[in-house]
């Protein structure tokens, strides 16, 4: 015969299959212990109980930010006699797990995201909140306007928030002495940036840029230069996209064209290409030299002590065009959104009440650098004085500030300008050109919205 | 109307269906609803979450293949990928198995390292490949200037980030080298042993046995590297962000740039029916062209 | 290959006959300089190859500051042990260490069960509609899953399986089309001979099974095993999406306690990651050493 299978591979064959089999079913068994039924800590399908219903809270926040967030939640607890629950999803999933966990019908409470609400609010993923703050009086009273403004989209209040995020030049000290500037006197206008632009960038021999003293497009973007020409990127009463029409941005935008002209945009990628990842480490560029100054966010300086304690460096209110007042975004750095489908709404926002009071904003600025949007609470010297350069963002916040368009297709928005400046440095097209395909792409994405939510 | 089998085909069939039983049980269950899910998706547009849907029959697809230029920018650089990357990767992974088939003293070791980049963490690799890739002081530009020439600016060059993230995929090529090497195992020492008394030399070895009697697993490595090649995503996501000039936009990028962050849920889920179309038609291409190269012994036809 | 027959003298024999056509010294020389070649080339590559694991590990043992400098450091100075002891502390290690290898076991135990049953089907038996279901079920891995994600999600919870570990094991038990694909791929090339003598014999489909391609299947097998047990150790997308409880977490899931929005604890994470990735590095030296150094015989004979 020609079957050559000894008797053995059979029976070390069964014995496989059995061994697996109680391996299986014995973990299976511990596995199946685990989902316990009784208050786990998703959205089950348990009525809540009246009482001391949970309060799922999804939180984005890490390390020590999380170990504040839960000694607040715990004070809360006691204070109150609630039960919330906080969860540390992190700062680079927990929208992820939000949206599935929203659409599948399986939500948290509360959840702290950022610009998400714009884009959620509008198509029904987070509970308006408006009622809520009208029965309990909570009007933003006291807060930085555009502030306030950045929490409602489209009439409706998505959430609170207990932190901004605002920018400004941030100089190198050092090299903008070593040039011959007063460092009590930064630019204030586009003039003096190039001005300063120009002396601190210097090239080697063969014409590689060894030191750049300004680029608009090293950490910032086309919205900040935007608004520091002085321009409007979205009519609210005729809903229109005005990145085509607005004579600022376009100016702005060839001042862009301007920088990638003048030292070659080749030279430019390549050296800037070679910062790497280094925004959260000794290796900014900004940290080490490379870029003299460049416009940054106001959490800068608490990560200064920790990656370039030898830095000296000064913060000035962005220069601007003629005519304009020093500008900055003013961005919700962390919005407490309460979800469609939450079971507990009215505990969650109890408790985004609670991490928008004052005392929470303090102790949050003083933790992480960012600036208060409750003005009494950032002028509380208690935060005002923890960083320097405070009053400079804070003044920002009290006027000049600026919101974005909180429409509901900023996401879109924002991803075609990040686009259009690269292609437009590029010399892929012409700034004109480019920001009127923009304009109509996202104008009609914005109309299709209407028709089909109106419908 | 009733099919009427014979006797012999209907038993065939009752014991091919309760042995396939397990993926068809899952299928019906599990996987059969989200599919059916997303098509449906695709004919609608998102009105409120929690309200019904508008239907918009083939609109979204209309406005998908007519309308965005993103769309055929981002399937063209994923066609690229798998064109020129696929073949690629699959030759290095045989000639890599071929390698570390041979018994050598610590050949063990070998694999293990070659297997490696697989299991260490996208964090890792993609901080190294930065650096490698780097422009000003990466390794390879580093080692070009030893030879005098100024290197490329590789992932910041629109023209070549694409060659860099294949160059890059090949790192990673360790799963692949192991299905390999466990089909070399299948090969009969004999058939080589007689290839050699033949006279043939190592290379004609290569061709005449090991490639044929490998051919299986060959087929299905190729197989799952297109498909896989069509949904590639997670570098573009944390190295590149679909730059520079939209050079990186894959497919599933954009894909899922439209479902989670432009929230166009239902215009994802064409963007995913169309691809599953093209690679549908790929793998048909791929398998009748297969009847030509791969050889089953256990088919009983040679 | 007229002369590849499969009637061939025993090994040995072909051994010393090979010895005689080419004279034993040059054959000795010639095994002597292939092996030099062998290890040259693999030694060079090899050195790419393992750099995202040295950078892991070095990098667990930096001090803060040392860890993202362009070029990297490769040799830390000063050594940071206690990253590990302040890592493996800060989060509960051992918890997500117990969850992992369930999930991890159990996978893999149904995997091999259930796979193996549909390639077979899907390879030996002959039936009406095979090769559709065959074809269908590859068609299953060529949609996106950023599209069936949600409807997959609504599927699990209205089973109430959501923050449980179910929807990370039971679907294992369905059969996985990439293992059922590359088990039927290596069970076609099983000569079909084997089966026709067994089932003159008088065996069942399950006897053959049993008795004929399980130990010849012994490499693929093995590979299932392995890959399944890394895929579920090494996800994070799934236990993401559906763990709620912290004490459910898998070591993945868990390891991203060390990011904030300010920065990231590098230096633990890393060390966290190289202990979640030490366990696997090991696993797969010992598994491949069991399955790759064998050369398996077709058992035929004239």
């Amino acid at each position: 015969m020609s079957n050559e299978i000894s008797p053995d591979p059979q029976l070390s064959r069964r014995s496989f299959l059995r061994a697996a089999a109680l391996g299986i079913g014995g973990t299976l068994l511990v596995a199946c212990v685990p989902p316990a039924p009784g208050p786990s800590a998703a959205g089950g399908e348990q009525a809540p109980a009246a009482e001391n219903a949970p309060i799922i809270y999804w939180s984005m926040f890490g390390l020590e930010e999380a170990a504040q967030a839960e000694a607040q939640v715990a004070r809360f607890n006691e204070e109150t006699g609630k039960n919330a629950i906080f969860m540390s999803i992190g700062w680079g999933n927990v929208a992820q797990k939000a949206q599935v966990a929203i659409e599948g019908g399986s939500p948290p409470d509360l959840v702290s995201l950022w610009s998400q609400a714009y884009t959620w609010g509008p198509r029904g993923l987070l509970l308006p909140l408006e009622d809520y703050a009208e029965r309990d009086g909570w009007t933003g009273q006291g807060w930085s306007e555009p502030a306030y403004e950045a929490l409602w989209s489209e009439n409706h209040l998505w959430g609170t928030g207990h932190t901004l995020n605002m920018f400004a030049l941030h100089i190198n000290k050092g090299l903008y002495e070593e040039a011959g500037f007063d460092p009590a006197q930064p630019p204030t206008d586009i003039a003096a940036l190039d001005d300063m632009a120009e002396k601190l960038t210097t090239l080697d021999a063969d014409g590689n840029l060894t030191q750049l003293g300004f680029l608009p497009w090293q950490n910032s973007n086309l919205w900040h230069w935007g608004w520091a020409h002085g321009a409007n990127f979205y009519d609210e009463e005729n809903d229109k996209i005005l990145a085509g029409s607005d004579e600022h941005i376009l100016q702005a935008l060839e001042w862009f064209v301007s920088y990638a002209e003048k030292y070659g945009i080749d030279n430019i990628d390549r050296f800037q290409s070679g910062f790497g990842r280094a925004t959260m480490s000794p290796d900014d560029p900004w940290y080490v030299g490379k870029v003299a100054a460049q416009i940054d966010g106001s959490w800068k300086r608490s990560w200064i002590p920790r990656y370039a304690p030898d830095l000296e460096y000064i913060v000035a209110k962005s220069p601007t065009a003629a005519g304009v007042e020093p500008v900055s975004l003013v961005e919700i750095g962390a919005m407490f959104n309460v979800p469609s489908g939450a079971k507990n709404p009215e505990g969650a926002w109890e408790l985004a009440k609670e991490f928008a009071s004052k005392r929470c904003q303090i102790e949050f600025g003083n933790l992480v650098g960012d600036i208060p949007p409750l003005l009494e609470a950032a002028r509380d010297p208690e935060f005002l004085n923890s960083y320097p350069y405070n009053d400079q963002f804070i003044e920002m916040a009290e006027s000049g500030g600026r919101a974005w368009p909180r429409i509901p297709v900023l996401e879109l928005y924002k991803d075609e300008m990040n686009r259009l400046v690269d292609e437009v440095v590029h010399g892929k097209v012409q700034p004109q050109d480019g920001l009127d395909a923009l304009t109509q792409k996202v104008q009609k994405e914005l109309d299709d919205f209407r028709k089909q939510t109106a419908a | 109307m009733k099919i009427l089998l014979p006797r012999r085909e209907w038993r065939r069939l009752r014991v091919g269906l309760l042995f396939a039983s397990p993926w068809i049980v899952g299928f019906l269950g599990f996987t059969l609803y989200p599919i059916i899910a997303s098509f449906y998706y695709s004919l609608h547009v998102y009105t409120t979450f929690g309200q019904p849907m508008q239907w918009v029959g083939f609109s979204n697809y209309r406005e998908l293949l007519g309308q965005d230029k993103l769309f055929w920018v981002s399937l063209y650089n994923t066609a690229y990928m798998v064109i020129l990357g696929v073949p690629f990767h699959i030759a290095l992974a045989i000639l890599l198995a071929l390698l570390l088939n041979v018994k050598l003293r610590g050949v063990a070791i070998y694999r293990t390292i070659y297997y490696l980049p697989t299991i260490v963490p996208v964090v890792a690799t993609s901080v190294l490949w930065l650096w490698i890739f780097n422009p000003e002081y990466g390794l390879i530009n580093a080692g070009l200037s030893l030879l005098g020439l100024r290197g490329p600016g590789w992932l910041a060059d629109p023209g070549l980030a694409k060659l860099a993230l294949i160059l890059m995929g090949s790192w990673t090529i360790g799963g692949t080298v192991v299905i390999f090497l466990a089909g070399l195992q299948d090969i009969p020492q004999q058939l080589y042993e007689a290839a050699m008394i033949d006279g043939a030399g190592l290379l004609q070895r290569v061709f005449y046995v090991t490639l044929p009697m490998l051919s299986p697993v060959i087929f299905f490595n190729f197989i799952i590297a297109v498909i896989g090649g069509f949904q590639t995503f997670t570098e573009a996501f944390i190295m590149t962000q679909g730059g520079p000039l939209d050079a990186t936009l894959f497919y599933a990028l954009y894909l899922y740039r439209n479902a989670f962050e432009f929230f166009k849920m239902p215009y994802a889920s064409a963007m995913a029916w169309v691809l599953f179309l093209v690679v549908v038609t790929a793998t048909i291409f791929v398998f009748r062209t297969s009847a030509r190269f791969v050889y089953y012994e256990g088919d009983g036809s040679k | 290959m007229s002369r590849l027959d499969h009637s061939l003298s025993p090994a040995q024999t072909n051994q010393k006959e090979l010895r005689g056509s080419l004279g034993t010294a040059s054959w000795a020389r010639q095994q002597q300089i292939g092996r030099a070649i062998g290890h040259v080339l693999l030694s060079v590559a090899g050195i790419l190859f393992i750099l995202p694991f040295f950078w892991l590990v070095s990098t667990s043992l930096k001090e803060l500051d040392q860890i993202f400098t362009m070029p990297p450091i490769w040799i830390p100075n000063p050594i940071r042990w206690q990253n590990y002891p302040e890592a493996l502390s800060y989060f509960p290690f051992l918890r997500q260490l117990r969850n992992t290898l369930i999930i991890a076991l159990s996978s893999t135990g149904l995997t091999l069960i259930s796979s193996t049953l549909v390639a077979f089907s899907f390879s030996r038996l002959r039936w009406v509609g095979r090769d559709l279901c065959f074809f269908l079920m590859l068609a299953t891995m060529m949609l996106p899953y950023q599209v069936t994600m949600i409807p997959l999600f609504i599927i699990y919870r209205s089973l109430n399986w959501v923050n449980s570990f179910l929807p990370l094991i039971i679907p294992h038990a369905f059969g996985v089309p990439f293992f059922i694909f590359l088990l039927r791929q290596f069970f076609l090339s099983i000569p079909k001979d084997l089966d026709d003598a067994a089932t003159i014999d008088g065996c069942l489909e399950v006897g053959i099974l049993r008795h004929i391609i399980l130990p010849l299947a012994k490499p693929a097998l093995t590979t299932v095993a392995l890959f399944q047990f890394l895929g579920s150790w090494n996800d994070f997308l799934g236990p993401l999406i559906y763990l709620n409880d912290p004490d459910k977490y898998t070591l993945p899931l868990g390891i991203q306690v060390f990011a904030s929005t300010s920065g990231v604890q590098w230096g633990w994470m890393m060390a966290a990651t190289t202990v979640l990735t030490v366990p696997v590095v090991v696993l797969f030296f010992f598994t491949q050493r069991t399955f790759i150094q064998g050369i398996s015989v077709t058992g035929m004979k004239g």
